[in-house]
């Protein structure tokens, strides 16, 4: 696998996410604006699942990734943070969520990102010295889904409290 | 030697003396409610601010209550007292402030008191009592009677003599008339005579609301006999909109929103791992600046009744602000009267303009998608007069015996609705009466007809009017007839 391929998968599924709240968040909005709902509440929401998931699923399709390549994939993790921006943007100006919080958030993704493309390459020369090509591969996706799950279990921890 | 630093110490110590007492002046400030702090929960109520300065200097003066406030600004000039009557939503606690460059700000604390029963205000000569059971009764002086109709809807009933009336000045019979035209629950006591007449002929609702009395003594008794109509106010709110500005807004954000996926995937695919990055911090500027220079929309919907005969129109009217950028945002209204947000609106700021007195502008939190609604309410001029009579063959004519010419409308009768065609000044059309109309009515008709009694016939219209800052506003006139 390259470097680009795994890049561009990474962006792509960054691209992904982004679209589907999208999706919701200009569904909910569309429904509640004819019957004077809360397109505020909703944007929030729409943010705070962009910053979950993308917390998510950083270290989920991240540390696999940056294993199995046992290079850094840091302008794919990036890219995957930072294409949610425009929708964040957007939804940022519809919702009562402070500008502090958002930064914050987007800060905290970044240096997520950062981390785990770090992650990924450290043990990743260990692992394929040691392990088989397969053994590498479920021992990387079993790492990112156990980060994912701490990321979950302490979200209250890492995430701003203007967004949750 | 000396004098090269006595001349500038001298010189520096009579511009000191000089400025000292401009900047150490300040001002004195009162501020009184209206009906002696007497209101109701939910109302309008009106304060009136005396400002006195020893120099002449710009003020501003803030009227807070929880969550909201309105602002003035006026030129105090050296030593001239100035008065100013603000109206202002009823709030537990209201605090004034005035504050000028230079000076320490002045405040006052207003505690206002909520009558749990119907307010009864008294405007009579002095000695004269009335009471109603169930009301609570309050006396009032003529000079205290507001200068804002709004502010009448602090009080459910006004009993006011005919010697008070003669006694207001010009502001506080506007908005007494304004308050009769808008139907508001009146008591006049007194013999006949030139402003008893002036008050007849400003009551709108056919007169309903407006009870005379000879004397307040008997005023129960009387009132047990004439009971006031209820006042059945259009909710401003419920008018008809010509588009849903937020609906036209989702549709920029969702044309931005795809438009910058579309562009991110283009630079995944065609450019350099490193290069993304930049992607997204270019398209979310654009994409934000975009729906930003959009120009936030504004529509305004009037609704007015008048009664056959009647000089003046009470309405009721809703400006909707949809600003496309958050950010603190300044909305002028309309020059129409009684301004008020509909619904609360957290940290807004009405703006009251001294010379026009009126609330001129409201400044609020403005976000994507969010419409602020401002609720109007008063008496218009009533420009147009119509006549309908019915012809010995069956068929009805229409006569427009105003001066302006008719827009194209309909005659409602019974929850049925006839064509009435556009008439020219003094011009007259037939019409016929079958098949005797159709039930067939538009939403907004249909809300037109139900405000009619049965057998009432009316004619009701709709056009567009330039109302200021409100930009085109639509709307609606029911002109009540009287059969001939």
């Amino acid at each position: 696998m390259s470097l680009n391929r795994s890049s561009s998968g990474l962006a792509i599924a960054g691209l992904v996410i982004t679209a589907v709240v999208a999706t919701w968040w200009l569904g909910t909005v569309g429904l509640a604006l004819p019957s004077s709902g809360n397109p505020e509440r909703a944007s929030a929401q729409a943010i705070l699942a962009l910053v979950l998931l993308r917390g998510l699923l950083l270290p989920a399709f991240g540390l696999p990734a940056g294993l199995r390549l046992a290079r850094a994939t840091w302008p794919g993790l990036l890219t995957m943070v930072a294409v949610a921006w425009p929708v964040v943007a957007l939804a940022w100006s519809a919702s009562e969520v402070t500008l502090h919080a958002v930064l914050a958030a987007e800060g905290a993704l970044l240096a997520l990102a950062v981390v785990i493309g770090a992650l990924g390459t450290a043990p990743a020369h260990l692992a394929r010295e040691r392990l088989s090509a397969d053994a590498t591969d479920i021992m990387a996706t079993v790492a990112g889904l156990l980060v994912a799950l701490g990321l979950w279990v302490t979200r209250q921890h890492w995430i701003p409290a203007g967004l949750s | 030697m000396r004098r090269r630093w006595l001349t500038p110490l001298l010189l520096a110590a009579g511009a000191s003396l000089g400025l000292v007492p401009a900047c150490l002046a300040s001002f004195d400030l009162a501020a009184t409610p209206a009906w002696q702090g007497w209101t109701r929960a939910g109302r309008t109520t009106e304060i009136d601010v005396r400002l006195t300065s020893d120099v002449a200097r710009p003020v501003r003066i803030v009227v807070a209550g929880a969550g909201r406030s309105v602002t003035a600004e006026i030129d105090l000039q050296a030593g001239v007292p100035e008065r100013l009557q603000i109206p202002v939503a009823a709030d537990d606690v209201l605090s004034i402030t005035a504050s000028a460059p230079g000076v320490a700000p002045v405040s006052r604390t207003l505690p206002l008191a909520f009558a749990q029963s119907p307010l009864l205000a008294v405007a009579a000569e002095s000695g004269d009592r009335a009471s109603l059971d169930g009301y609570h009764s309050i006396a009032i002086a003529h000079e205290a009677l507001p200068r804002h109709a709004s502010a009448y809807s602090s009080i459910d009933v006004l009993v006011i003599s005919s010697s008070v009336v003669a006694a207001l000045d010009e502001r506080q019979w506007a908005a007494l008339a304004t308050h009769l035209g808008r139907c508001g629950r009146v008591v006049l006591a007194g013999p006949e005579g030139e402003w008893a007449a002036a008050v007849e002929k400003a009551a709108g609702c056919a007169g309903r609301n407006l009870v005379r009395t000879p004397s307040l003594g008997r005023l129960a008794e009387f009132l047990s006999t004439n009971p006031f109509a209820p006042v059945d106010a259009v909710n401003p709110t419920s008018l008809p909109r010509a588009a849903t500005p937020g609906q036209a807004q989702w549709g920029y954000v969702a044309a931005a929103t795809i438009a910058s996926l579309a562009l991110m995937a283009l630079a995944v695919m065609l450019l350099k791992p490193f290069a993304w990055i930049a992607a997204p911090v270019v398209v979310t500027a654009l994409s934000v600046t975009v729906i930003g220079a959009l120009s936030g929309s504004t529509s305004l919907a009037l609704w007015s009744e008048a009664e056959s005969g009647s000089s003046v129109a009470r309405y009721q009217a809703v400006q909707w602000h949809s600003p496309t950028k958050r950010s603190r945002t300044d909305a002028p209204l309309a020059a129409l009267d009684g301004a008020q947000p509909c619904s609360p609106i957290s940290e807004s700021v009405l703006r009251y303009d001294p010379t026009s007195r009126r609330i001129s502008t409201l400044e609020f939190d403005a976000r994507l998608f969010r419409t602020v609604p401002v609720c109007f309410s008063g008496t218009m001029a009533v420009d147009r007069a119509i006549r309908v009579s019915a012809n010995p063959d069956g068929t009805l004519s229409a006569r427009n015996e105003g001066r302006t010419p008719l827009p194209a409308g309909s005659l409602l009768r019974d929850g049925r609705s006839l064509e009435l065609p556009a008439l020219a000044a003094d011009a007259t059309a037939v019409i016929q009466i079958q098949p005797a109309g159709s039930a067939d009515l538009s939403p907004v008709a249909k809300r037109a007809a139900s405000r009619l009694a049965p057998g009432e016939i009316a004619a009701f219209w709709a056009e567009s009017r330039n109302l200021g800052a409100g930009g085109e506003a639509t709307h609606w006139h029911l002109q009540r007839l009287r059969p001939q």
